[in-house]
């Protein structure tokens, strides 16, 4: 991303650089959890999770088929396949655009 | 939690009084501080009936939330549509809830004892628990900073006990003033919200008593629920009865639930 977009939208930084270390592109990188705007929260999951987490086993098999039995987290997002990423895909709420002021 | 259901008998369910109930108690309050579960219904009710200019705060840091479904998590994005303001956890908690701006919060508990001290921490030894619990989260700051507190609970005996196991979020203590004399800025439990019946604390020791039975209910079925001898006020009425407005909300925001569960997920 050029340096310009970020310093057109400087309220919305919430990390700034000095503590960056890399910024890396990860789609879905916080399924089951959401990104605003871009996916919503897998509710379904966690209610899957909820049920499943209380058997160490079956914590075990999901671990393998879903983490370890995995090559990264593409493979996953490929796994949890279109049917589930389309339910996860929220409508549209456009904030208008800020007038923030050039002070020169 | 309780099955939201109508039973059989009635026309509505316990769970969906105990919501209707909580609903009515925000009339004439400004800000509350919401969990989810039943108290999240019971705020949405509220706004939609008695209180429409209720400001909703959900632990995660939102001011003025509208959700448009029921929230599974504090963390769900449908509070952030709509909401006046999203702030960190530290500003929320450090600010504005220890400022003193928070008027109400709704809280319930895995135990409660007659002074409305809370546990949601572990059911046995901390130790060597039996059930480990996902207490305290924001619990104890929530009861200590919030204006008043009121409880929703269902009533029973294993839950309304002479003695926590642990004491999480503090009540009224051992009972009276000491919270104040204490430095506590909040002023406590004020009202206890079951599906059987409403409990204030409006007596010098601040022991939670017996106000008012919902329909059909006897102060022995009271008794048969809870930890200790039950103490009632001076006046005892019958709480009254969902109206055909309020359920129909109450359903509504209840439909496309995934859970009505109290805990985080």
């Amino acid at each position: 991303m050029d340096e310009s977009v970020i310093r057109a939208d400087p309220n919305r930084t919430l990390i700034p650089g000095l503590v960056v270390d890399a910024v890396v592109r990860v789609p879905y990188g916080a399924h089951p959890s959401y990104v605003q705007g871009y996916y919503d929260r897998d509710n379904e999951f966690y209610l899957m999770w909820d049920v499943l987490s209380r058997d160490p086993e079956r914590v075990g098999a999901w671990l393998d088929e879903w983490v370890y039995g995995l090559s990264d987290h593409a493979a996953y997002v490929r796994k949890l396949g279109t049917e589930t990423l389309q339910r996860l895909k929220p409508g549209s709420a456009l904030a208008p655009g800020v007038e923030y002021g050039a002070y020169r | 939690m309780t099955d939201l259901q109508p039973s059989q008998r009635g026309t509505y369910s316990p769970a969906e009084l105990m919501v209707v109930a909580a609903a009515r108690a925000l009339a004439g309050i400004r800000t509350v501080f919401v969990g989810v579960g039943q108290p999240n219904l019971a705020c949405n009710l509220a706004r939609y009936t008695v209180v429409p200019e209720l400001e909703l705060l959900y632990e995660s840091g939102v001011y003025g939330a509208q959700p448009a479904r029921q929230p599974l998590s504090i963390g769900d994005p449908t509070l952030v549509t709509g909401a006046t303001s999203v702030v960190s956890m530290a500003d929320l908690f450090g600010l504005h809830l220890q400022g003193g701006l928070v008027d109400v919060a709704l809280l319930g508990g895995a135990q409660i004892d007659r002074y409305g001290n809370l546990n949601t921490t572990v059911i046995g030894s901390y130790s060597e628990p039996k059930v480990r619990l996902p207490g305290s989260g924001g619990a104890c700051e929530i009861a200590i900073n919030a204006g008043r507190v009121y409880i929703i609970m269902q009533l029973k005996k294993r839950a309304f006990v002479e003695r926590l196991d642990f004491l999480t979020s503090p009540g009224h203590l051992q009972a009276g003033t000491i919270t104040r004399q204490m430095g506590i800025p909040g002023g406590g439990p004020q009202l206890v919200i079951t599906d059987k019946a409403l409990f204030d604390f409006a007596n010098g020791e601040r022991e939670m008593q017996l106000v008012s039975l919902h329909p059909g209910v006897t102060i022995e079925a009271i008794s048969a629920e809870m930890g200790w001898q039950v103490r009632v006020a001076e006046t005892l009425s019958e709480t009254a009865a969902p109206s055909a407005d309020e359920l129909a909300i109450v359903r509504r925001l209840s439909a496309g639930n995934t859970s009505q569960r109290a805990g985080e997920a």
